[in-house]
């Protein structure tokens, strides 16, 4: 398949911003389905998952801190050394922000980009679920974000919970246009870039999912047909 | 770096592990939030911060998670899961709260439970003696069910003093139980017989898991053939481990058997 498709690699369970070292064996692991896919850059989040020797499988949330970035790059920087690509990091959903903050969200995603010279996975329906539980506006948000960096973007759906009264990055419903119009004004100002559709949880059947699709193309389309409208490319 | 936010970082990141893992965080969480952060080691400000967040948001990462893993540990060990009933959440919640998984894969948590479980559910009489064999009866149909692929035939006969070459989804499993005979509906609750069990599991051609049932000699054998020996080296050692003389009704049956994995694709030659 490696020979017939171009391969991009995602994982969960990296833990960047973590303190535990890296696990050597599952890098070993990484980096040889790496080799084998060929892929130009490995994916994984802003985020840790593992503490105290124990995988939490979930993405947890780092504090907004200039230790907290300066570590997490100083990891991206290792791990990309270890695996032999690039990395791209991905924004994450999060329910608080562990701690005072002593720099706002955007000014932490690009202050870690920056300092590890690593590339942006953007997720706009993280995006949005974060504006929709704190209150910020998403595409002001987008806005301040080094575009320039990302090398792929992920759509997807998401819930709203009676029981913890938030907005969930399920990955289980249909995407709302929201999260489709903001695909749509990053498509114009990055060009052409890999979408994802990210759907784990209820996959519909076939057909409905295939519509899905259509409508991540038709806003994709949407984004190109503005940004040449703008720019004329 | 900042050299406060440096030393805030550890204790951060500790107390949102705490609300994941520690035990009894519900209870403490609603009565004094402020107290039990800064009894994991934060500052004031950081505690009163994490506490203003409030109690349902704490909590999000405990239920999704806590949730998350029972849902993938159920997958992959449905039958055991339905025989605990409503014991099943709170064995989980146990394994969390006292293990926790180690592997970057979620497809090894259900692994990483039954391990841990075993010897606990063995000194525990509201736990059905034969559940752990079939915890890990099911474990093994996961496993070969998601086996790598092997390629065909080595096209190598298998000679005596050749190891054996198996398809990678090949598993010899024992247990105390035949839970490979019990009815394989979620609500069955029959109960197997005591009674030693060797079975051979492998994936078929159309990717369906088998199991065949062995004698003690034919998984002694095969034991040693998966652990690289030779086919004399596998026959003489199984033979005199169980006291067996070595004749030619032994030498008969070894090759039938071989002949039947053959068939059957699990067994895909000498080794190269």
């Amino acid at each position: 398949m490696a020979e017939s498709y171009r391969f991009l690699t995602h994982g969960l369970t990296l833990s960047i911003g973590g303190l535990d070292p890296f696990d050597a064996a599952y890098l070993a692991e990484l980096r040889r389905f790496i080799d084998r896919t060929r892929t130009p850059f490995h994916s994984d989040h802003l985020c840790f998952s593992e503490a105290g020797g124990r995988m939490l499988h979930d993405l947890l949330p780092l504090p907004l801190t200039r230790a907290s970035a300066i570590h997490a790059a100083t990891r991206i920087r290792e791990a990309q050394d270890r695996l032999g690509v690039p990395l791209a990091i991905e924004n994450i959903t999060r329910y608080f922000v562990p701690g005072e903050r002593s720099m706002d969200e955007a000014d932490f995603l690009t202050e870690v980009l920056e300092r590890s010279d690593a590339a942006l996975l953007l997720d706009v329906n993280n995006v949005w679920v974060n504006a929709t539980n704190d209150g910020f506006d998403a595409l002001a948000f987008l806005q301040r974000l080094p575009l320039d960096r990302v090398v792929q973007l992920h759509v997807a759906g998401h819930d709203r919970s009676e029981e913890h009264g938030l907005v969930i990055d399920t990955h289980g419903a249909d995407m709302i246009d929201p999260v489709l119009d903001l695909c749509a004004w990053v498509i114009e100002r990055t060009g052409p870039l890999p979408v994802v559709l990210e759907r784990d949880h209820r996959i519909p059947p076939l057909p409905e999912l295939l519509i899905e699709l259509a409508r991540v193309e038709a806003a994709y389309a949407r984004g190109l047909a503005a940004r040449e409208a703008t720019h004329g490319t | 770096m900042e050299p406060e936010d440096a030393a805030r970082f550890p204790a951060l990141l500790g107390a949102v592990a705490s609300l994941v893992r520690a035990p009894g965080v519900e209870a403490r969480i609603a009565l004094d939030p402020r107290g039990f952060f800064v009894e994991g080691g934060l500052g004031a400000a950081d505690a009163a911060s994490l506490a203003a967040v409030g109690e349902r948001r704490l909590l999000v990462y405990r239920k999704l998670i806590r949730r998350g893993l029972a849902g993938a540990i159920r997958l992959e060990i449905p039958r055991t899961a339905a025989r605990l009933g409503e014991a099943f959440e709170a064995w989980v919640e146990r394994f969390i709260d006292e293990e926790a998984p180690r592997s970057h894969y979620l497809r090894d948590v259900a692994f990483e439970l039954v391990a841990w479980v075993r010897p606990r559910w063995a000194e525990d009489a509201n736990v059905p003696a034969y559940l752990g064999d079939l915890a890990r009866h099911e474990l093994t149909g996961f496993e070969v069910g998601s086996a790598e692929d092997s390629r065909g035939a080595t096209g190598i006969d298998l000679d005596l003093d050749v190891p054996a070459r198996f398809h990678a989804s090949v598993r010899l499993a024992r247990y105390e139980h035949a839970v490979h005979r019990l009815l394989a509906d979620e609500a069955a609750r029959d109960v197997p017989a005591r009674e030693p069990t060797a079975l051979l599991a492998y994936r078929d051609a159309e990717l369906e898991v088998r199991y065949l049932e062995l004698s003690p000699l034919a998984a002694a054998i095969l034991d040693r053939l998966l652990l690289g020996e030779t086919l004399r080296s596998a026959v003489v050692g199984a033979s005199s481990s169980l006291g067996e003389a070595l004749g030619p009704e032994v030498l008969a049956s070894t090759a039938r058997l071989l002949d039947g994995l053959a068939q059957r694709g699990a067994l895909l030659g000498g080794a190269p």
